[in-house]
């Protein structure tokens, strides 16, 4: 097994912050993940500016959600996590 | 990193700047860096995550699977639900939002029907977010301002209201959307909380209702009379304030079938007395009348108003917590909601009025089996589940009659079946007086266990009838289990008892009688001849099979018939003899004293109460149920035969099943009878029985065909002679008809459709007869001649057509 795939494993379990290309922001754990980077995040939820009022933001719960590739500009996440995550390094 | 991130377009970077990031690090590189050591069609995944579950994963980006790219218009986006409307419009709300319950009901969903109305969802929105908020009325929490909205494009209605610049007009449009449509909402969203909760208790998720509430809980902790009220409230406003009369009554008549919605739940509490002469109830339940009137006069308005543009849209979908896919919105015909929504009231009204009018037990069973069973299917979803609570309660009395507990109605059903008088469910002093204190709490402890077991059987039983037609078949496989097992049990304890003790009913010639195992095994004789044929109409069986459950169906009427002629009666005359015969003679012997005098009391209420009941019992299964078994099986066996008759043409192969089969018939057998198979008695027929009953090797000569043909004829005829017969006894015997005094129509309608099957059948023989005649036997080939198998008279009975191609 390689060192970059146990790498890829330590992503697992990991609250991703995701920006998307549309603009929206989702939120949620990294569950699955394939060679192509294609994302499956469990318990997620989606930031979008409130259709209404346009100058708050939109928060809702989207559930188990699969994001392309594609779909994302960038992908974050908190000191601690990234701590966690990058520690054995 | 955050801070490098590139920002192209400030636009589209309008979420990500109103977000709270600091302390957020960027790792998109690294980890899309990392995936490329993972193999071609492999994945990193969590160990806790089954990917079969991946498969309901919601595709982000793709407008067909994402909910957050619905194209919504502007003005749909920014409805303002606080503004006034004008009373034509709202009730062309109120008649839409009717519309959408109804089509809820009609296998939709929520948010694509009710939840769909802007209405709804900032009422339901205001109210979440406010409940818990002491402070604050009900009634203000249930406030139909969207505080989403900016200021400037709300509240000027309610601005000039405060300061006192309202005209009458505005006045009376604004408290029409903030009174009357207000309360409209939160009365219909109540009883939409109550289906939800009959839904979670006797309906299945998504079979029978979806249940998806978009997180709101409609009400549930709210109690009704508070709806009401707010309705109550609304209507004498109504009254006051609306000077069109038309609109005025529709609208008092909108509000009032919302009450009667939330009335509804009013059945459970009413007291029914079970086949006890009883006060009428027809003027407690008079409001699921008046429903339907109400429903008549709203459904015949001609509103010239519309909805308000914009008021019903999908902005749910995209708005609130959704994980699901978007979904087109949904709505039934008008003219169709209108009708189902009557048809709920009646039919709750129906099943309630009846309750309190069965006299006996059979009219009530026959009321379940045919007005309910076999008819489920014409009956609504919330009526159905209503109808499930209201028949056993949470405290499992039946019909909430507080003197029928399932252990009364389960003596009841024994009774009926086999005679009162069963020894083993009146052990008392005089029948256990001379055993050892311990060994009379090892039987009693044993018998109660076994009641206990009978009592989940026939619990079971009653589960049946208010289901779909697809769940009672899977109760009813279930239950042949429980009956087998209850058979086993019941007919060791009673030989146990009978050999041991000689505890127990004997037969006239002092043979152990088994009245409970005899009850036992009509009742899991009648379960399999259930399952079995209904199937029929669920298109369960294919065309070939189709012999195969009329034979197994005949041979399992037969053991019936034997059943209730054979040791069903044994039991009743033994009973009777003891009555008579027996229990006099031991009297005399005993003693003059208390013993005595208490035998001859007992005595004195047999001949008076029981032998009548014996009676009765043995009448009801001579004059009723045995013709009516024989009459059924003659029209099964009349239909076999002509399967065979059309076998021997090859026009179709009850032997050979479909053409490309993978398997061998003998393991379609098997697999079909499989829910049967486990049964210890009956046992399963063999596949060599089966092959045997289909031996057509000496129909080679036209005169062979012709006593078949006779006998086809013959039972066709019987049959419905036999039905007729029955038509007429239960329309004027006096020993039949009072077992179906609530179920007249639904049982005439019953055995003329049987009649009307052998009609139909009569026909085709006769035409086949004549083709067999005029043509040479081996012309009537699958060639030349095709089998059209099609929806019949009856649920059992589809037609079978021979047709020249």
């Amino acid at each position: 097994m390689s060192a970059a795939k146990i790498e890829t494993e330590k992503y697992i379990g990991a609250t991703l912050r995701i920006k998307l290309k549309d603009s929206r922001v989702l939120d949620g754990v990294l569950t699955v993940i394939d060679p192509f980077g294609n994302i499956l995040l469990s318990n997620g939820y989606e930031y979008s500016l409130d259709r209404i009022n346009p100058e708050k933001l939109h928060k809702r719960e989207i559930g188990l959600v699969s994001v392309p590739k594609e779909s994302m500009e960038s992908i974050s996440v908190d000191k601690k996590t990234h701590g966690n995550i990058f520690k054995a390094k | 990193m955050i801070e490098q991130l590139k920002i192209q377009d400030p636009d589209t970077d309008q979420v990500w700047r109103l977000l709270d990031n600091a302390g957020f690090i960027d790792i998109t590189e690294q980890l899309f860096e990392s995936v490329r050591a993972i193999s071609t069609n492999q994945v990193v995944k969590s160990q806790y995550f089954d990917l079969l579950d991946g498969t309901r994963a919601i595709e982000v980006s793709n407008p067909k699977l994402d909910t957050g790219l619905i194209n919504l218009l502007e003005e749909e986006v920014a409805f303002d639900t606080g503004l006034p409307q004008s009373p034509q419009s709202v009730a062309a709300i109120h008649s839409k939002l009717l519309g959408l319950f109804m089509s809820w009901l009609n296998n939709s969903s929520l948010p694509v029907t009710v939840l769909s109305c802007r209405y709804v969802q900032t009422l339901l929105t205001n109210f979440e977010r406010l409940a818990a908020d002491s402070s604050i009325s009900f009634a203000n929490k249930c406030s139909l301002v969207n505080e989403r909205l900016p200021l400037k494009t709300r509240g000027k209605a309610d601005a000039d209201a405060s300061q006192g610049k309202e005209s009458t007009q505005a006045y009376v449009e604004r408290i029409m959307v903030h009174k009357v449509l207000k309360s409209f909402i939160v009365g219909l969203c109540k009883f939409i909380g109550t289906c939800l909760y009959i839904s979670t208790n006797v309906l299945y998720e998504e079979e029978d209702l979806t249940t998806r509430n978009m997180n709101f809980d409609f009400f549930l902790n709210v109690d009704a009379s508070i709806v009401i009220k707010e309705l109550q409230s609304s209507i004498n406003w109504l009254g006051k304030n609306i000077e069109d009369k038309a609109v005025s009554s529709v609208l008092t008549h909108q509000l009032n079938i919302i009450i009667f919605l939330n009335q509804i739940d009013s059945v459970f509490y009413l007291p029914i007395h079970l086949f006890k002469q009883q006060r009428d109830i027809s003027s407690q339940i008079v409001f699921l009348k008046e429903a339907s009137k109400s429903i008549e006069i709203v459904s015949s308005y001609q509103n010239p108003t519309e909805v308000p543009s914009a008021s019903f849209s999908k902005f749910v979908q995209l708005d609130l917590d959704n994980k699901n896919i978007p979904f087109e919105l949904y709505q039934i015909p008008e003219k169709e909601s209108w009708a189902k929504l009557s048809s709920m009231f009646e039919t709750i009204h129906a099943f309630v009025l009846k309750s309190s009018q069965f006299s006996n037990f059979n009219e009530l069973m026959n009321y379940l089996v045919i007005d309910i069973g076999h008819d489920i299917q014409n009956i609504g979803v919330i009526a159905r589940g209503v109808f499930q609570l209201y028949l056993i309660r949470d405290d499992k009395s039946i019909y909430g009659d507080p003197n029928v507990s399932l252990n009364t109605f389960t003596v009841n059903a024994i009774d009926n079946v086999v005679g009162q008088s069963n020894t083993l469910l009146n052990l008392n002093e005089l029948v256990l007086g001379s055993l050892k204190e311990e060994t009379k709490i090892q039987i009693e402890e044993r018998l109660n266990q076994l009641l206990i077991d009978l009592e989940s059987g026939m619990y079971h039983n009653l589960t049946v009838y208010g289901n779909n037609p697809c769940r009672q078949q899977q109760l009813r496989s279930r239950g042949l289990l429980i009956w087998d097992n209850l058979q086993v049990s019941w007919e060791s304890f009673e030989v146990e008892m009978h050999q041991l003790f000689n505890i127990g009913n004997d037969l006239v010639g002092g043979e152990i009688a088994l009245p409970i195992s005899s009850f036992v095994y009509y009742s899991k004789l009648q379960m399999m001849i259930d399952l079995a044929l209904g199937g029929i109409d669920l298109d369960i069986y294919k065309n070939f099979e189709l012999y195969l459950i009329y034979w197994y169906s005949s041979y399992l009427i037969q053991l019936l018939i034997e059943h209730v002629q054979g040791r069903v009666s044994q039991v009743l005359i033994g009973k009777a003899h003891q009555i008579e015969k027996v229990i006099p003679k031991k009297i005399k012997k005993v003693k003059a004293g208390p013993k005595k005098e208490q035998l001859k009391a007992s005595n004195q209420y047999n001949h008076e109460v029981i032998l009548p009941e014996i009676d009765r019992t043995q009448n009801y299964h001579s004059l009723y149920l045995i013709p009516s078994l024989i009459a059924l099986n003659d029209l099964l066996e009349a239909s076999r035969i002509f399967m065979i008759v059309l076998s021997s043409f090859n026009l179709i192969d009850y032997l050979q099943g479909p053409k490309n089969s993978l398997t061998k018939f003998e393991n379609l057998y098997n697999l079909r009878l499989k829910p049967w198979s486990s049964i210890g008695v009956p046992s399963l027929p063999t596949f060599k029985q089966y092959q045997n009953s289909l031996d057509v090797k000496y129909l080679s000569q036209k005169l062979n065909y012709t006593p078949l043909l006779r006998i086809i004829e013959e039972k066709l005829q019987s049959s419905k002679v036999a039905h007729q017969q029955l038509l007429k006894d239960i329309e004027e015997n006096d020993t039949i008809k009072g077992q179906f005094a609530n179920t007249t129509d639904s049982m005439t309608k019953w055995y003329n459709d049987l009649i009307k099957v052998s009609i139909g059948h009569s026909v085709e023989v006769k035409k086949l007869a004549k083709l067999i005649e005029s043509t040479e036997l081996s012309e009537i080939t699958p060639e030349k001649y095709s089998l059209e198998v099609s929806q019949g008279y009856h649920k059992y009975f589809p037609k079978i057509i021979v047709e020249e191609k």
